[in-house]
């Protein structure tokens, strides 16, 4: 891959890895740092000659261990806690009512276990094939899918729909 | 009710990075893949005629290849029930299952039958389609695919592994199989609530023998380091002090020459009282 092809899957898919990671981490510029480490690390596996299936689910499959290591070095503060501390992971330049809206998708994502969590977003805020999924996480194509329906399940109780 | 995850979804959608961010990410990323660059850039080989000709049946050959890995890979996502089902149990599965052929691979790919196996119960039930008859069916099927792994179990001790290395590693593969067990035990548990299930019952069955061949495997690791123990000590004994005296080389006797004169190089001054005075 070249580094004009690479520039263009880091234009195609930077929102998403950088929302995935917010999404797990709930620090803006945590996950901003993440996403880049990840696009870094992916070049580096690519610089080294490495042949490179799903370009899309090894970024994701990258960002996803990265955010584990994370964890790992330093349990990261609750999403309440760092609201509290006055952070607020929505863009600043977003109307009162989208901030509402954002607000109220996120406490809901964040209240699934966490399973459901990475998998639901990538599903349905990511758009990706339960194959892909099962890939990023080391699943069968199977087992994603059952989750996928007991993740729904439970964002309905939380929803009380 | 659509409409509202819908919502949720397309509001979390627009959690994106701003323009200046994703241009400040752009910049590093391009100056980290300069100071890396790609080292290797695939040859380009010459095309000529003949290339083309000869590449002709083999493009016929790569596009039935494609068609049958195709139905192949499709058929994988299949439940029992579907159209494709019968190409990934008797294609995919035989073809797979004949290339294990070492005890080893033997154990391996028999739990991987069994995880499929449990994974489709579980999709089957999300999917409110599981019936007595499939259920049955795939009770039977993850029960042979227990006995064969306890069967290759039995064919890995025959092989003859002695060292407790040789052990460790079957402990390792009995321990995957163990685990993949426990998973799908753990699966089943969470769909089938209340009431008793042959299914469950079968899982729960093999977990248990998988314990008993970690059990044993322990034992005999055990008793290969003892083995080696005692086979050190005896060796040292072995090698230890010497019990009978080393004789002396033999030495080649040569008879004397009996005429032979001692050469006198230097014979003593003979005697003169002159020199020395009474």
């Amino acid at each position: 891959m070249t580094q004009k092809k690479f520039i263009v899957l880091y234009e195609k898919n930077v929102d998403a890895v950088f929302r995935f990671c917010l999404i797990k981490v709930s620090d803006r510029e945590k996950a901003k740092d993440l996403a880049q480490e990840a696009f870094m690390r992916v070049w580096d596996q690519v610089s080294s000659g490495k042949k490179i299936e799903n370009p899309r689910a090894f970024l994701f499959k990258v960002a996803r261990n990265l955010i584990i290591d994370s964890y790992r070095k330093k349990k990261s503060l609750s999403l309440d806690e760092l609201s509290e501390g006055g952070f607020d992971p929505v863009d600043s330049t977003f109307s009162a009512e989208k901030t509402t809206d954002m607000q109220i998708a996120i406490d809901l994502i964040q209240k699934l276990d966490e399973g459901y969590k990475e998998i639901l977003t990538l599903r349905f805020v990511e758009g990706l094939e339960p194959r892909e999924i099962a890939e990023i996480l080391d699943m069968s194509p199977n087992v994603v899918s059952v989750r996928i329906h007991r993740g729904i399940d439970q964002l309905k109780k939380l929803m009380k729909i | 009710m659509k409409n509202q995850f819908e919502k949720i979804f397309r509001t979390l959608q627009s959690l994106t990075l701003s323009k200046r961010e994703k241009e400040e990410m752009k910049e590093n990323l391009i100056q980290h893949m300069e100071a890396q660059p790609t080292p290797y850039i695939q040859s380009q080989q010459s095309v000529s005629i003949f290339n083309i000709l000869w590449a002709r049946p083999a493009m016929v050959v790569a596009a039935l290849v494609f068609v049958i890995g195709g139905i192949s890979y499709a058929a994988e996502g299949s439940l029992p029930g579907d159209f494709l089902y019968v190409v990934k149990t008797e294609l995919n599965e035989n073809v797979r299952g004949a290339v294990a052929t070492s005890p080893q691979a033997k154990v391996e790919w028999e739990t991987q039958i069994a995880k499929r196996r449990i994974d489709e119960v579980s999709a089957l039930i999300s999917e409110d389609r599981l019936t007595p008859e499939i259920e049955k069916k795939l009770t039977n099927e993850i029960k042979g695919a227990a006995g064969n792994i306890m069967q290759a179990l039995d064919a890995l001790e025959g092989e003859g592994a002695v060292t407790s290395e040789d052990y460790s590693r079957h402990k390792d593969i009995i321990r995957g199989a163990r685990s993949s067990f426990a998973d799908g035990m753990t699966l089943l548990e969470e769909d089938i609530k209340g009431g008793e299930s042959e299914l469950l019952e079968s899982v729960s069955t093999a977990i248990g023998d998988l314990d008993g061949a970690i059990m044993m495997t322990e034992a005999l690791i055990s008793e290969a380091i003892e083995q080696r123990r005692l086979k050190e000590k005896i060796e040292v004994k072995e090698v230890g002090p010497p019990t009978s005296i080393p004789t002396v080389p033999d030495l080649e006797w040569v008879e004397p020459d009996k005429e032979a004169k001692i050469p006198i190089e230097d014979p003593a001054p003979e005697y003169n009282p002159d020199e020395f005075p009474q």
